[in-house]
């Protein structure tokens, strides 16, 4: 059993506020869900756990089992058991997924041992028969010419083969038909386990149709401003967020040194200066 | 099935010149492995239908120079040129190279992939000439650079002089060091800097590794390439 928990978090980018405090704790053998509108910090949460480049901490917490998450490098947290399924994953040019993955996951075994090439093909191929993806999937280069859902596709079979103990999804439905969202929310799901937790950020409640989450976050402004289960997902998709905002005094609270209002996704922040304005 | 001809570029000037028959197919390997300063010269006429491919290798700390004039004589010639380029020192690498559409229906696809490490210079002048007439020919160019140090320098000049307006012509250029981007996505399954650094810039070679059917100048290749970064 493991534990992430997130503190307090402060992050930025470019001197500009983005996370305002954010408090979360995920446990293996939970699936918790964080929704929101466009702008509020899902995507910078999911970077900054893994730490990249462009979100600088400026305050909080982030542990791992009690260890200090913000002082490792990138490859040491992946190497600790996180993982993060990318929204845009990069393109490599002549490397192929294969190699890729083998080097990865050479570099999470000790010092002199080796991955059994045998070994690491047969779990290569069964995940990609899992993910029903093309055969020659694993020898083309990395993302280089995959379509959107293939690449999505991609994200998870590395997450099958790098068996993280936290797996942060960020907007892994998105570019997905019907069919390509039930195989990937099937092999999320298949990975539950007491050796495995997840972080799952969407727009959209069909992914949960077979994602079985626990716990739903909605995250507003950079900070996480509800907290509950599948109800408070199902509400969202019916209502969306203005009743949310309501609840909370959102509109009223501008100049709020935590929830201003006006930085929730382009249309709302329009709809906040309009208000602003009269 | 396509004739291969290996140039192993190591005299101080080296002339070369090709006649492709009509239907001929055939690929050039070009290799400079750096022993020596050299200039490699190469001219090539194509007749109807014929299919040149040249694979240009070049690993070098030492001044170098390629020097290629292709000539698409008539209808239907075909020629593909794949450039992986790396020069490291303080020495400067020139590629000039000109593919000359004369007639219509002829095609060129042209590629580049650059390394430059420590001090050193390189010019990428790629020409691509259609001759007014030359109609529905088609012409591709692409050069990626990559700078592995401050002072290294890679200067791509694509050009394409086109008299004909029924054409599809293409060109892209892009240099500079190692995407941040791409690092972090590598280093995010656990790859550390060094590892993942390598990964991208033998990734730069792989495409023509690919194409190399004779193992043993696959494999002489390769280890000229690592142990020059």
């Amino acid at each position: 059993m493991s534990k992430l928990q997130i503190i307090d978090l402060h992050v930025s980018v470019e001197g500009k506020e983005i996370l305002k405090g954010v408090n979360l704790e995920l446990n293996t053998g939970e699936f918790h869900v964080v929704m929101g509108p466009n702008g509020t910090g899902k995507s910078t949460l999911a970077a900054t756990i893994m730490g990249h480049y462009k979100y600088q901490v400026t305050s909080g917490q982030i542990l791992l089992d009690g260890e200090d998450v913000l002082a490792m490098s990138v490859d040491e947290r992946s190497r600790k058991g996180l993982f993060l399924a990318m929204q845009y994953p990069s393109e490599i040019t002549g490397v192929t997924n294969s190699d890729f993955i083998k080097t990865a996951m050479h570099a999470r075994l000790p010092e002199g041992e080796t991955l059994p090439l045998l070994k690491f093909i047969r779990s290569l191929d069964k995940a990609c028969e899992e993910l029903k993806m093309r055969e020659d999937l694993p020898h083309r280069y990395v993302n280089e010419g995959f379509s959107g859902g293939e690449k999505k596709r991609n994200e998870i079979l590395q997450m099958k083969l790098l068996k993280p103990k936290f797996a942060i999804l960020d907007e892994i439905d998105s570019g997905l038909d019907v069919d390509a969202l039930r195989i990937v929310g099937e092999n999320v799901n298949a990975m539950k386990s007491s050796e495995f937790g997840s972080l799952i950020i969407t727009h959209y409640e069909r992914l949960l149709d077979y994602i079985k989450a626990d716990y739903v976050h909605i995250l507003m402004n950079g900070v996480v401003v509800k907290s509950g289960g599948l109800e408070l997902m199902e509400k969202v998709d019916k209502e969306g967020y203005d009743w949310l905002k309501e609840e909370l005094g959102l509109d009223e609270l501008d100049d709020g040194p935590n929830i201003s209002g006006n930085i929730l996704g382009t249309c709302a922040l329009k709809e906040s200066m309009d208000k602003g304005d009269k | 099935m396509a004739e291969v001809l290996v140039e192993k570029v190591t005299n101080f000037c080296c002339n070369k010149e090709y006649f492709l028959k009509e239907n001929e197919q055939k690929t050039i390997i070009v290799f400079n492995d750096g022993s020596s300063a050299c200039a490699f010269n190469l001219q090539a006429n194509l007749e109807k239908g014929s299919v040149l491919n040249i694979y240009n290798v070049c690993t070098t700390d030492k001044n170098a120079s390629l020097n290629e004039t292709i000539v698409l004589n008539k209808e239907d010639a075909t020629c593909n040129i794949l450039n992986v380029l790396l020069v490291g020192g303080n020495a400067t690498l020139e590629s000039n190279i000109m593919i000359a559409h004369m007639c219509k229906e002829t095609v060129s696809d042209f590629a580049n992939y650059a390394i430059a490490v420590d001090d050193a210079n390189m010019v990428l002048n790629n020409n691509a000439k259609i001759v007014k007439g030359a109609s529905k020919s088609v012409v591709r160019q692409k050069a990626k650079g990559l700078t592995l140090s401050k002072s290294a320098k890679i200067k791509a000049m694509p050009n394409l002089y086109i008299d004909e307006y029924d054409v599809i012509a293409n060109h892209a250029a892009s240099i500079g060091s190692i995407s941040k981007e791409d690092l972090f996505y590598l280093m995010s399954r656990g790859l550390d800097e060094k590892e993942a650094s390598k990964l991208i810039v033998l990734g730069f070679v792989q495409p023509l590794l690919d194409k190399i059917e004779d193992v043993e100048l696959r494999k002489e290749i390769s280890e000229h390439f690592v142990s020059k970064l």
